[in-house]
């Protein structure tokens, strides 16, 4: 069971290596390992309901409605997939010039204040 | 160069200069806009033409130069035109590196230069000297110019595409560690 789903987390992240594979890692690490409303992932609806679709589509999150909100969770493939960002981030080593520069950077844009 | 241009706040950015931003730096200075605004500048796409600058090594010996990161250290530099980045410290010097240089590229590419690069960071002076090059590595080949480091010889230990050095009390200069030509004083 865990050679199928290593194996098929390998597939799916040669398959997205080129094209997309950085939307997803974005917005799965946005959602965590806790999970999130869709108001929470996104406010605009729609774009929320575009996230949850594709991650959907991919096995990473599933959506479940509990009275007026939609919580959506990382499956079992979601949080391998999590552990393997968080491997990768601890294996890059962190910038601690990363934070300054983009906290300058969006004071500069007019992003910050 | 594209003349398309992205309107974020109170900044516009072309194709090439949003493809010079890495995926982390996108998330952090942009949040969630900067995935949409890679797609956008990839859809855009960009297509330049290498600029190709000439040192001069020795008198009467110059090296061409091509796309890419090099690193001179003891060979006084003689190079027609080229964009120096000023002598600014820590995060100016890595804003000017990620804002000012890549829109002075849209005007007009050249070779860019950077002075004493290990002199540029008051504090974690190895991550600013591998998060500069990792930075000039990106503007170098979205916008096809090469970049030339000074600096000292110790810096050769880090990932550059060329290394020139003329070693202390040595005249001959040495190209990716090769003898290319022996240079004397004037």
């Amino acid at each position: 069971m865990l050679l199928i789903l290593i194996t098929d987390l390998y597939y799916f992240v040669v398959k997205h290596l080129v094209e997309g594979l950085p939307k997803i890692v974005f917005w799965l690490a946005k959602i965590g390992r806790d999970g999130k409303t869709l108001t929470q992932i996104s406010p605009n609806a729609k774009k929320a309901r575009e996230v949850v679709d594709m991650l959907a589509r991919h096995g990473l999150v599933h959506a479940r409605r509990v009275g007026r909100a939609v919580y959506v969770r990382p499956t079992e493939k979601g949080l391998m997939a999590l552990d393997l960002i968080e491997q990768l981030e601890s294996l890059t080593g962190s910038n601690p010039w990363l934070p300054r520069i983009a906290s300058r950077a969006r004071r500069r844009i007019g992003l910050e204040r | 160069m594209s003349v398309r241009e992205i309107v974020v706040g109170k900044e516009k950015f072309t194709s090439a200069h949003i493809l010079v931003f890495s995926d982390e730096e996108l998330r952090a200075i942009f949040g969630e806009t900067g995935i949409r605004l890679r797609e956008l500048a990839a859809h855009v796409g960009v297509k330049l033409d290498d600029i190709v600058a000439e040192i001069e090594l020795c008198p009467g010996s110059t090296l061409p130069l091509g796309p890419g990161v090099t690193l001179v250290h003891g060979v006084p530099l003689s190079l027609e035109g080229g964009l120096i980045v000023p002598p600014l410290l820590d995060e100016e010097f890595l804003e000017y590196l990620l804002f000012d240089v890549p829109r002075s590229l849209d005007g007009l590419r050249q070779a860019v230069v950077v002075e004493e690069l290990d002199d540029r960071f008051t504090r974690d002076p190895e991550d600013g000297v591998r998060y500069a090059l990792d930075i000039l590595g990106r503007i170098s080949r979205v916008y096809r110019v090469p970049v030339i480091v000074t600096g000292r010889e110790s810096l050769a230990g880090y990932g550059f595409d060329r290394r020139i050095i003329r070693p202390r009390g040595s005249g001959a200069v040495y190209v990716d560690g090769e003898p290319f030509c022996v240079y004397e004083e004037r």
